[in-house]
């Protein structure tokens, strides 16, 4: 995140490629139950050769609720994006390293630094973006709100 | 040109977004318009392309406001005849300054890593107004088009705040 990025990083695709991986083992713990497929696809970016990773499709029952595709290693502000998408929706799911400090701003009112970018972060991990900057880290819970957003089904 | 500029792009942003959420939800206003499509998250990769626009839009006041701070160094630096020709050449050709020897000078007034961020976005904004080349791989995409903004609106600061303490600079110079 912190970097101009001018050199190819395959370091950095190959941590993407573990954190989508740790992504998907998590999503089918909190989303037991339901049906999953990944399909491989082709991920071109600048600074990396040109790599293979799986979108993640969920099914309950028979039906298609949303499917996580990956976005990129290489992201502007963040570690690795990919996109959960549904019929109804689309909602981005960002990784973080630890906040640099150099991407802190100190709160006066609060006296606690935060991001200069997001509000809400805490940790490194996966968030889920809620539009405006704000993001939570994703957790059971709020990747069913996503789930449920993104796919117009209810109390899934 | 001053930093409400940003503020005014980002309202602009959020109208046209809210606008395609009204469209999604909303089955009378889509079927004015003959969409038959049950799949919304098309209008969202709609909404995507024009996303893109708006950093475009974003990138540009940016950079009107960098290149305007070139001036007004310039102007500041005119102390007789010759400083002034001299200042005229290099107004003329501010434009044509390439923007990233611009943004190195910006690192050593702001973070380094925020400035990267822009030269990050610069890219992303080249790749978008040349015609996202297909058959070259897309540069470093953007995390929230929010960020985007927010980081521009931060490296603008810094231009803003340093031209404000440029000229209290020359107010004393002048006492």
């Amino acid at each position: 995140m912190s970097e101009e990025k001018d050199d190819f990083n395959d370091s950095a695709v190959e941590e993407y490629k573990q954190n989508i991986q740790d992504l998907y083992s998590e999503v089918k713990i909190w989303h037991k139950g339901m049906v999953f497929r990944e399909e491989y696809i082709d991920m071109y970016e600048e600074y990396a050769v040109p790599y293979k990773i799986a979108e993640l499709y969920i099914y309950k029952d028979d039906a298609f609720l949303c499917k996580i595709k990956p976005v990129g290693a290489h992201i502007i502000a963040a570690d690795g994006r990919a996109d959960i998408i549904g019929k109804r929706d689309k909602l981005s799911l960002v990784f973080f390293k630890e906040l640099s400090a150099n991407m802190e701003t100190h709160d006066h009112e609060t006296g606690i630094n935060r991001h200069a970018l997001y509000e809400g972060y805490k940790d490194a991990g996966w968030y889920v973006f809620w539009g405006k900057r704000k993001i939570s880290l994703l957790s059971g819970e709020n990747f069913l709100r996503a789930t449920e957003e993104v796919s117009g089904y209810k109390h899934l | 040109m001053d930093i409400s500029i940003f503020d005014e792009i980002q309202k602009r942003y959020e109208l046209t977004e809210n606008l395609f959420k009204l469209f999604k939800r909303d089955l009378t206003v889509r079927a004015q318009f003959d969409y038959e499509s049950d799949h919304f998250s098309e209008i969202d990769h709609e909404l995507e392309a024009i996303k893109d626009l708006f950093i475009i839009d974003a990138f540009a006041a940016f950079e009107r406001l960098l290149r305007d701070r070139v001036l007004s160094s310039v102007r500041s630096q005119e102390e007789n005849g010759l400083s002034e020709g001299l200042s005229q050449i290099v107004r003329n050709e501010s434009e044509y300054i390439k923007i990233e020897y611009l943004l190195d000078v910006l690192k050593k007034f702001a973070d380094p890593e925020r400035i990267g961020l822009i030269k990050q976005i610069k890219k992303y904004r080249d790749w978008v107004a040349h015609g996202r080349r297909p058959l070259t791989y897309s540069p470093v995409k953007p995390a929230d088009i929010y960020s985007v903004f927010e980081a521009i609106r931060l490296a603008a600061v810094t231009v803003v705040d340093n031209t404000i303490s440029d000229v209290k600079d020359s107010d004393r110079c002048a006492e």
